[in-house]
């Protein structure tokens, strides 16, 4: 089998006449000839035919049952014949869901490019989302200027209608005393009456203190050890979440910091699931958009079609 | 509305016993105070808004009276007339139903993701400002320069994002690469995989094939360079010779002269086509095939046989179609205007608009005017000179049927003349038989054991169904009796079982069937056999078999043919063939629009519409109009330049002066 060609020998398919034909191995060989001159039988239903049959017969007889019998093409031999592979045109896929992304594989590997390198945004505000630990957290913090005056809260309602007496209630029993409601603060020894059909924030006050840069190592150990203790607290309470409100003085207004242990927005609170390839698949439930399944096309009754514009003003 | 404003069923207006979804919308028409006389468009929209999305949990009275004239008074809300549909669109078990309210519906993009296809969290993520969707929605060209930026000097990304990338980005740039050197950069990565013509989804599996580095195999290709404008022709070459180097052999059915010339080794079958065919004609170098002294391959390879290029060009009827304002797809607002009475020939690489221009926009227009299909066309201001054409028919690869009852035969309408010749024959006036009784697919003739089919389908439950020969008939597709009538020494299923060439000879006494015959071997089918199952016919045998038959009708001289590209699966002799059969129907006065990037087909045009200049984003504009000469003259035409390399190489030509 050391021969560089491979040698048909006797091929009678549909009209071919009995012919022997070597076709070098390794070079690019065209068949030409008429239209139904018998072309596609030696390519494709002799040579390519008994490739297949062949490849398929190596496989054990249970594997072979589901691929179903292949006819033995009509020619005495085929010597020095290689794995064969078709490709023809006809094996399109007419899944709505092949694309030509899916089929060339490169999808896969954008899929996994944007898992491992791509960079998460609150689908709500298109801010970067960043999972940081509280250790992370208080090393934002500790980056402010010093003497900045900080409020660090635990959020707890986000832009929802409702009374809340209950929550306030959690609030007091957890030890604070203190509540961050819709931006301003109360203390929670007050009677807190909230409009049931406005939407409110409301957040716990867990600690409010001013950044020092001591001298003293002692000192700004104490210090540090105050802001993660606060920070881990308002994490619990807050399930994640941390706001800190760093107040205003002359130069500038005051502003809220958000901070979240998940992958999440913050502010918005909407979670975003861990980012894995399969989030960027359409064909499966993590990845698709739950409206169209996936389609990116719903079919709908068209209003322009069910009164047809010639017959509108009858 | 009373006069049947919504075209859905039972809204359409009141029937005489009232009818249930009228009476729903009287009564909602009474309780919003709406006026079911006036026009639609006066109607104000919250109240039309009522009617078709319904009262959104308000309550109505209805008063319902029912055919019987018995009366229910009851209070509900009312659901909408669209809600409705849908909702007995999504419930019904009638197909019929089913498809007569499909006809309200449109495809239209997902509301909430725009067509995005993904969870809003995973559009949110993004690699250098842009999202995943962003990045499938460029055509390939762009995704390459972007991911080679990203994986270049210049890489936006950091230190670490760049070691874990690292590895996938080598493989997309190479995967992307593969596309772009198949001549498929136009192509996004979002496109659907269903709406890719044939030759694009070939070449789409030859990328990946190349891409996956094997060596020692046998590749089988199917003429690859369908649709594939000659520019692009060397880059799939060159990778068809990259799988060679990479030590595999490379095994292509192929007529494209380019092709045969690059190939190391070609086997040239015939001569002639069917029957005539089967036999090795010549085998060896390129060189070889040429200096054949039999080979038609090597005649036409040489040049010694040539297709001519018209001396003078037709003027045409002087009279214009005009399309105005052209914005579908890629198209840049295109006015086009088209010679009547000519030859055109609309060329542009893969993807420039071609077949947008002429089969969404101008095929569908006018269709839906001339023949009053049901068809959306493609976006356009309007089209101008439609009173100079009373017909538009388009010859495309579309299957001429799915059932394997229909045949080239019945498909022509020949079948129907032979049927009738059997039934004059003595045999059957004596036995009483009619056409009908030489019918496969009526009760009769045929044979019942498999009612006409000639095989029977045997069902293996999971496995796929299983095609066995008629135990009864033998494939014969008829009763004993019904083969005993014979014409010269051929029963029915002997007719059916020859080729056309063979049944020129047999019929040659009957001018109209040698008429539809001849037709048949004029476009190159001398060889299919008369009673070929439909499904098993090629794309371009299919598209031949339709040219046939519109052949024989009879011309009006005011027919507009579309033909997309009907010299797939021809070889030059039968291009050849095909062109003269192209202009009979010129010369009959009609006009034909062809597709086409075959060379010898264009230079025999009338009149060229070249788009360009690329192909998707970069196409949709029109290059150079005009005779083939003309074309030849314009520098960035690109169908111009290989026109002219194309003349040159076969000179003594007129028009290469």
């Amino acid at each position: 089998m050391a021969s560089n060609v491979i040698r048909v020998v006797g091929a009678r398919v549909h009209n071919l006449k009995n012919i022997t034909v070597e076709i070098p191995r390794d070079k690019l060989v065209v068949i030409t000839g008429l239209s139904g001159s018998g072309k596609s039988s030696l390519a494709f239903d002799t040579i390519f035919a008994e490739g297949q049959r062949r490849y398929v017969e190596s496989l054990s007889a249970y594997a072979r049952q589901f691929i179903g019998q292949m006819e033995k093409p009509d020619v005495d031999a085929i010597e020095g014949l290689s794995p064969a592979v078709s490709i023809d045109q006809k094996s399109t896929s007419h899944n709505p869901r092949s694309t030509v992304g899916t089929v060339t594989e490169i999808y896969d590997y954008l899929r996994l490019l944007f898992a491992r390198v791509g960079v998460p945004h609150c689908p709500i505000c298109g801010r970067e989302v960043r999972r940081q630990s509280a250790e992370e957290i208080v090393n934002a913090l500790e980056q402010l200027p010093e003497g900045t005056r900080l409020i660090l809260l635990a959020p707890l309602v986000r832009g929802r209608k409702g009374t809340y007496q209950a929550v306030f209630e959690e609030i007091r029993k957890a030890g604070f005393t203190r509540t961050r409601v819709d931006g301003t603060i109360y203390s929670l020894d007050e009677e807190i009456q909230l409009d049931r059909y406005k939407q409110h924030t409301i957040e716990a006050v867990v600690d409010r203190l001013v950044l020092r840069r001591s001298e003293d190592e002692e000192e700004r150990k104490a210090a540090r050890t105050r802001l993660t203790d606060s920070v881990e607290t308002a994490l619990k309470f807050g399930e994640g979440y941390l706001t800190v409100q760093v107040l205003g003085d002359e130069t500038q207004a005051a502003r809220d910091l958000y901070f979240s242990e998940h992958l999440a927005c913050p502010e918005h609170g909407v979670s975003l699931p861990e980012i894995e390839p399969r989030t960027f698949s359409f064909n499966t439930p993590h990845g698709a958009c739950p409206e169209c399944q996936g389609l990116g096309s719903k079919l709908e009754i068209d209003p322009q079609r069910l009164i047809p514009r010639s017959i509108r003003s009858a | 509305m009373r006069e049947g404003a919504i075209a859905a069923l039972e809204w359409n207006g009141p029937r005489e016993e009232g009818g249930y979804y009228w009476q729903m919308l009287e009564a909602v028409a009474r309780a919003f105070h709406i006026d079911l006389d006036k026009p639609v468009e006066e109607v104000p929209k919250e109240k039309l808004d009522l009617i078709l999305y319904g009262t959104r949990g308000r309550e109505v009275p209805i008063h319902y009276r029912t055919a019987q004239g018995r009366e229910f008074t009851f209070v509900r809300d009312f659901e909408g007339v669209i809600p409705n549909l849908e909702r007995r669109y999504r419930e019904t078990g009638s197909d019929y139903i089913r498809d007569r309210i499909a006809e309200f519906m449109s495809d239209r993009p997902c509301p909430a993701c725009k067509g995005a296809r993904l969870r809003p969290e995973a559009l949110a993520v993004t690699v250098d400002g842009y999202n995943i969707v962003e990045v499938t929605s460029w055509p390939i060209h762009r995704t390459l320069q972007w991911v080679e930026r990203l994986s270049g000097p210049q890489t936006p990304l950091g230190e670490r994002q760049r070691a874990i990338a690292d590895r996938v980005l080598k493989e997309i740039k190479a995967r992307l690469g593969f596309l772009v050197n198949v001549g498929l950069d136009y192509l996004t990565l979002n496109r659907s995989a269903a709406t890719l013509s044939g030759g694009e989804a070939q070449r789409i599996r030859l990328a990946t094939q190349v891409g996956s580095q094997l060596m020692g195999v046998l590749y089988v290709l199917d003429e690859p360079s369908i649709g594939l404008h000659p520019r692009d022709n060397d880059r799939l070459l060159r990778t068809l010779c990259g799988l060679r180097d990479l030590g595999n052999t490379v095994l292509v059915v192929e007529h494209d002269e380019e092709t045969i010339r690059t190939a190391d080794w070609v086997l040239d079958l015939g001569p002639g086509a069917g029957e005539h065919g089967g036999w090795v004609v010549a085998q060896g170098t390129p060189q070889d095939i040429m200096q054949h002294p039999t080979s038609l391959t090597g005649a036409y390879l040489s040049g010694r046989l040539r297709i001519p290029v018209p001396s003078q060009r037709r003027s045409g009827n002087g009279k214009w179609l005009t399309i105005i304002g052209a914005r579908a797809n890629n198209l840049k607002n295109l006015t086009v205007r088209i010679p009547l009475g000519k030859f055109v020939c609309i060329t542009g690489v893969s993807g420039s608009g071609k077949s947008t221009l002429m089969v969404d926009v101008l095929y569908n227009a006018l269709a839906a005017r001339l023949m009053g299909a049901r068809v959306q066309s493609g976006e356009h201001d309007r089209i101008e000179g439609v009173e100079h054409l009373d017909k538009v028919i388009n010859i495309d690869q579309s299957p001429i049927g799915r059932t394997p009852r229909s045949n080239p035969a019945t498909y022509t309408g020949l079948f129907d003349e032979i049927r009738k010749l059997f039934a004059e024959l003595p045999e059957s006036k004596v036995r009483g038989y009619r056409p009908g009784r030489f019918s496969f697919n009526v009760h009769g003739g045929r044979c019942e054991a498999c009612q006409g089919q000639g095989e029977l389908r045997i069902e293996m439950q999971f496995l796929p169904d299983i095609y066995v020969p008629c135990d009864v008939c033998h494939g014969k597709r008829f009763n004993r009796e019904t083969l005993q009538v014979r014409f010269k020494e051929y029963n029915i299923a002997d007719v059916l079982d020859m080729t056309v060439e063979k049944a020129l000879e047999v019929f040659s006494a009957f001018p109209a069937m040698v008429n539809k015959l001849r037709l048949l071997q004029d476009v190159g089918l001398g060889y299919i056999r008369l009673g070929q199952p439909a499904p098993t016919l090629s794309g371009g045998e299919a598209q031949r078999v339709k040219l046939a038959r519109e052949l024989s009708r009879r011309a009006t001289g005011r027919t507009l043919y579309v033909l997309d590209e009907p010299s797939v699966g021809l070889h030059a002799a039968d291009v050849h063939r095909l062109i003269e059969v192209l202009q009979r129907l010129v010369d009959a006065g009609n006009t034909v629009i062809v597709i086409e990037h075959n060379l010898d087909i264009i230079k025999t045009a009338d009149w060229i519409i070249d788009l360009g200049p690329e192909g998707g984003e970069r196409g949709g504009e029109i290059i150079a109009e005009g005779t083939p000469e003309a074309i030849m003259q314009v520098e960035h035409s690109y169908t111009g330049q290989f026109l002219r390399r194309h003349l040159q190489l076969t000179p003594g030509i007129p028009g290469t002066s």
